[in-house]
């Protein structure tokens, strides 16, 4: 039973319903990206002051000590609306979001498509699965480093339209970025270990 | 061109690096669990790089949210207020332990995941069987990771909302951005461990059954 795995009927039809799940996850990140050029800012949250509205506030896109400066000023803070008004600037953050969103699409994407591997049928769906696995891992080391350039764009990028005028930030998280970074490449020695495994198994099997 | 080595020197090779790196990882878990008592040393270090250069900082206000921030540094007594609450022994210790929430299954999870490689680097006989409860047991410490972080974090702030004038305050962690993306991933990596497992298994008993 070389290229008999597979599993169970139940389990296999729950694999293959959480991979749809993912693949659903995967695509509503360009719905994502259309909406941080349309509203920037706009969070499903409520509270804060500002009841539950889905409104753009492009200043709860800035993360440092900036953004203080801007929320203390009503009329710095209308200077933002305004900048985060122009069409240019819209895309630009549009595209922003897209140096995010799009890793992580393909994370959820690759993780999908490995669920739907693992409870298919047809020759070797393990070998099959841990291949986009490993493209899940990748990606997920890809969306890590993608983050901090996100932060650092994104924060740039609306600069001009605050009080401290166009500035070059570089927020970089350390903490964040090396957790991340650290929990994807775990993934990817998990699974890189997985397939060295396997191969080794049917190495030893062969040459017995 | 080198002559293709010998499938048992090949394996052995990838067995030793796969020991090794489980080495990596368990020392990453030692040091992540070492940073739990720093949290009550040097509170919210933080790098910022603008136009001044880069700066190290340890502001407690930095622990808040960033509308809290705005409001504590427009207070300047405020801030002393919880400078001088955070200098205290009883709540460094809490920070420490708040710390434990928060780093306590990410160490847990390194900690399994180099276990795990340790047991896959091991005879091939076995090795999965051996391996997979560890990886399973470090989605499982995933699972809490992601629950953990906006816990921590709402903790965090309940307590140094007793250093302000604004005095306790319930905070409730429901920042759905913070929440779900690690928490689904949590939840994937689990699904897929438990299919491999079972997936495994079924293959082991059909050998069993031939």
């Amino acid at each position: 039973m070389k290229d008999g795995y597979w599993l169970p009927p139940r389990k296999a039809w729950l694999c293959r319903l959480a991979g749809l799940a993912f693949l659903i996850g995967a695509a509503v990140m360009l719905p994502v990206i259309a909406f941080a050029g349309l509203t920037p800012g706009a969070s499903p949250g409520c509270g804060g002051g500002y009841g539950c509205v889905w409104g753009a506030r492009p200043v709860t896109l800035i993360d440092s000590d900036e953004r203080l400066r801007v929320e203390a000023s009503p009329a710095a803070l209308k200077a933002l609306n305004a900048f985060a008004a122009q069409g240019r600037v819209r895309w630009g953050l549009a595209g922003i979001e897209a140096i995010d969103a799009l890793p992580f699409a393909a994370l959820l994407f690759s993780v999908g498509v490995a669920l739907r591997r693992l409870g298919g049928r047809g020759a070797d769906p393990l070998q099959r699965a841990l291949l986009w696995l490993r493209r899940a891992s990748i990606a997920a080391i890809v969306w890590t480093l993608a983050h901090a350039v996100y932060q650092t764009a994104l924060e740039s990028w609306l600069s001009p339209g605050t009080p401290a005028g166009p500035t070059l930030y570089t927020n970089i998280y350390l903490a964040d970025i090396a957790t991340g970074l650290l929990l994807a490449i775990a993934a990817y020695a998990a699974i890189w270990a997985i397939e060295a495994g396997l191969r080794a198994q049917r190495d030893l099997d062969d040459f017995v | 061109m080198r002559p293709p080595l010998d499938p048992r020197t090949r394996i052995a090779r990838k067995a030793r690096r796969c020991r090794l790196a489980g080495v990596l990882f368990l020392a990453i878990a030692a040091l992540a669990a070492a940073t739990i008592p720093l949290a009550g040393l040097w509170p919210a270090p933080r790098i910022h790089c603008g136009e001044q250069g880069c700066s190290r900082t340890s502001a407690p206000a930095e622990l808040f949210d960033t509308e809290d921030a705005a409001r504590l540094s427009r207070s300047p007594a405020d801030l002393r207020r919880l400078d001088a609450y955070v200098a205290r022994g009883p709540v460094r210790l809490a920070l420490a332990g708040i710390e434990l929430i928060d780093v306590g299954p990410f160490a847990i999870l390194m900690a399994a995941v180099g276990l795990a490689l340790r047991r896959l680097g091991g005879p091939p006989t076995d090795a999965f069987a051996r391996a997979l409860p560890w990886l399973r047991r470090a989605t499982i410490a995933a699972i809490l990771w992601a629950i953990a972080q906006p816990l921590s974090d709402a903790l965090r702030q309940m307590l140094l909302y007793r250093g302000t004038s604004w005095g306790p305050h319930w905070i409730l962690p429901l920042d759905v951005n913070a929440i779900v993306p690690p928490l689904l991933l949590a939840i994937a990596a689990y699904a897929t461990v438990g299919a491999l497992e079972s997936g495994l298994q079924a293959q082991r008993d059909l050998d069993d059954f031939v």
